[in-house]
């Protein structure tokens, strides 16, 4: 009977946990990090929570979106395009680019075709692909791409101000403005990413709110590789006409996007090379690169299956976090603050939660993200998971330096995802920081074993080593006396070897002396 | 010569431990008297193998560059029976024609002695790891280094001693050695695609066979 009852159970839980999977199967589970380079399984760090396409909106279906932004009251701005109306009202070729503005909820707020500039009406050319809005004069900022410059408008759609190419000796080559993307800080001083060959190299372009030319902002380092070297070296043989025509360029690259965060600085991603440093950099006021380690996504390009990944956007959120868009395989990189990968997810495909060809990514304030597709013509809203959650409360604690807080939270993260090496380092360094009675409590050893076990099973060594030197010193105290002493008598031995043979060997010729007599 | 009373009666299993500190007396002795042990090469070769996975497995996670959950035997194996005796005969291929004294057997004995340093020195370091922690390992990479160079002379005065050739053509002979040594490996890679593709047209041969 017992047994009967205990099969049952067992169905009725088999059955119900079914359910739960089959609740889940609109998304794949397929995140993962890479660990030197191999591709570990992972926990899924976000979840979709909403697919906004037309029928949210209210809007008619998105033609060709290619810029998405989402301000501090969670209001979304899309660029996409519209075909152009002759007077019978039948649709031509032509495409012209427009601004959709979403509400919190994202239904329609408003959809800005024409602009108005001292009784002139203006449109986006197509292509249009920059946008962002200020909070605080409450404008936006339109890159319009083809017609070369940058429109400064309000939320109805009248336009205080337009830029264009700044003249200055620095941009002379540039044929015109060009403008890609665009960001603008505090000081309204906007950052121009432009598609101009000519100056695109050097980085941004710095332009004040009066159309002044202020400098090149962000160049992107390079770093030598193997061809490079060989290159120039040719170069010091080969005459100037003769280089010219060995053509490979090793310039940087311009950025692909630009972001701006509220902490006064400014992110940038770059196109994937092998003589780029870093493909992400943070940037200070100066253009300088702050991130303690590079973001190499060119050796991830080569590991794995996608050689051709494009990193086309990047968003930032509050703490720091931040996640990369690769549009050609659908992917996205998640990063700590301190530049650790979290998890990759997403992918290429049609389900719920992977992309066809994501062109935007951007997160709100309650740290979703929201992805735009220019195939699938929707904004993927993702919500994380608990797992996200966790992870996110024990790094903002790991960053604090309150790593016994931490522990509690890690521990959960393990528990969800025992391959997150980063949760043993957290573990770790709380066990550093704990008393050996605490450490003792709770893990049932000493506190430096229990890191060397959780650096070695994280990964760190230096985590490790800083363990051991703890454990070494722990010990040398404890014994001190009994070392001291060996060491002493090891010294008396090595260094008076001689003189305790003599004193020996007369102590024993003294005795067989004394027996003869 | 000069006379040295013990080294008649010294144990061969003693003699490495004599060569290290005294290398050209050391060899000069051992030819003249043939006491050369092929036991002794065995055994380095074994204590070589031995330190080496030593290395591989024991050394304190924070200073171990291997993955020792990835050591296998006959990787190590490979890297150290098969140097050695790729040294070896590399080394008798040009002495031979270099008109060097030496036999096979005597270019094994000193290379196995040129290797006693580096294998006391790599398990002192090995168990130094445990203690030492951090920025002290630059005192472990110091001895190795050490053990190397130690090594190194070992080697260079056996093998002048015993081919009985002056400094140049020592150098010269360990030049033609190394070369040796690419040639050698550039053969062997070449067998080895060679059998594969025999093995593959056999392989497919018989496929095509019970296909049909």
């Amino acid at each position: 009977m017992r047994k009967k009852l205990f099969c049952l159970l067992l169905v009725l839980v088999l059955a119900l946990s079914c359910t739960g999977i089959a609740a889940f199967a609109g998304q794949p589970d397929r995140a993962y990090t890479y660990e030197d380079s191999v591709a570990v399984p992972s926990t899924n760090i976000y979840k979709v929570k909403k697919v906004v396409d037309e029928t949210v909106m209210g809007t008619e279906r998105l033609l060709e979106p290619t810029e998405i932004f989402v301000d501090k009251s969670d209001r979304v701005f899309i660029i996409d395009h519209y075909y152009e109306v002759d007077e019978y009202g039948n649709k031509t070729d032509k495409q012209f680019a427009k601004v959709i503005i979403l509400n919190k909820d994202y239904t329609l707020f408003r959809e800005l075709r024409t602009f108005n500039y001292k009784d002139e009406t203006l449109t986006l050319a197509k292509g249009a692909s920059g946008l962002f809005y200020r909070e605080t004069s409450g404008t936006l900022y339109i890159a319009d791409t083809e017609n070369d410059r940058v429109l400064v408008s309000d939320l109805e759609g009248n336009v205080s101000k337009i830029y264009t190419l700044p003249k200055d000796v620095m941009l002379e080559k540039a044929k015109g403005l060009e403008p890609k993307r665009i960001i603008v800080d505090n000081m309204g001083i906007m950052y121009i990413v432009t598609g101009d060959p000519a100056v695109s190299v050097n980085g941004a372009l710095m332009i004040d709110s009066a159309n002044n030319f202020l400098g090149f902002y962000g160049t992107n380092k390079l770093k030598q590789t193997a061809a490079m070297k060989i290159e120039f070296m040719w170069r010091k043989i080969l005459t100037a006409e003769q280089s010219a025509q060995t053509g490979e360029s090793y310039q940087p690259v311009a950025f692909n996007n630009l972001f701006w965060s509220e902490d006064r600085f400014v992110y940038g991603v770059s196109p994937i090379k092998d003589n780029i440093a870093s493909t992400v950099v943070k940037l200070n006021a100066l253009g300088k690169n702050v991130f303690a380690q590079n973001i190499d996504f060119y050796s991830i390009s080569q590991t794995s299956m996608q050689k051709n990944m494009q990193m086309v956007d990047l968003t930032v959120d509050d703490e720091g976090v931040f996640t990369v868009l690769d549009s050609a395989t659908g992917r996205l990189f998640q990063y700590d603050k301190n530049c650790n990968l979290l998890s990759v997810f997403g992918g290429y495909g049609n389900q719920k939660g992977l992309f066809l060809s994501p062109m935007g990514i951007e997160s709100d304030s309650e740290n979703n993200l929201l992805v735009l597709d220019a195939k699938k013509l929707t904004i993927t809203v993702m919500t994380q998971t608990l797992y996200g959650e966790k992870i996110r409360e024990a790094n903002n604690l790991y960053n604090e330096g309150r790593y016994i807080d931490s522990v509690h939270y890690w521990e959960e993260v393990l528990l969800m995802n025992p391959n997150f090496t980063r949760a043993y380092v957290g573990m770790g360094k709380a066990c550093l920081a704990m008393d050996n009675e605490q450490s003792q409590e709770m893990f049932q050893t000493g506190k430096y074993e229990q890191a060397m076990d959780f650096f070695m099973m994280g990964k760190d060594q230096d985590g490790y080593a800083e363990a051991k030197a703890g454990l070494r010193d722990e010990i040398v105290r404890a014994n001190f006396g009994l070392l001291a002493t060996v060491v002493i008598l090891a010294m008396i031995g090595i260094l008076g070897y001689d003189q305790i043979k003599q004193i020996c060997n007369k102590i024993a010729w003294k005795i067989s002396t004394r027996k003869g007599d | 010569m000069k006379k040295r009373t013990g080294f008649d009666t010294m144990s061969p299993y003693l003699y490495p431990f004599y060569i290290c500190m005294h290398p050209r007396d050391g060899f000069l002795e051992l030819k003249a008297n043939k006491k050369g042990s092929s036991a002794v090469v065995a055994i380095t070769i074994a204590l070589w193998l031995l330190v080496e996975m030593f290395h591989r497995t024991a050394t304190g996670y924070d200073m171990n560059t291997f993955d020792s959950a990835d050591t296998s035997l006959l990787r190590t194996s490979v890297v150290t029976i098969m140097i050695f005796f790729m040294v070896a005969i590399s080394n008798w291929c040009f002495c031979t024609l270099l008109d060097g004294k030496g036999k096979l057997k005597d270019i094994c004995v000193v290379c196995a002695n040129a290797l006693v340093p580096y294998i006391i020195v790599r398990f002192i370091t090995v168990c130094g790891s445990w203690v030492l922690a951090g920025d002290e390992q630059v005192f472990l990479t110091y001895a190795i280094i050490v053990s190397e160079i130690w090594g190194a002379f070992i080697a260079f005065s056996g093998l002048e001693e015993i081919h009985e050739y002056s400094f140049a053509k020592t150098f010269l002979a360990i030049l033609l050695t190394v070369v040796g040594l690419i040639i050698i490996l550039f053969l062997a890679l070449m067998l080895i695609m060679l059998f594969q593709q025999v093995y593959f047209f056999v392989a497919s041969l018989y496929f095509e066979l019970s296909y049909q």
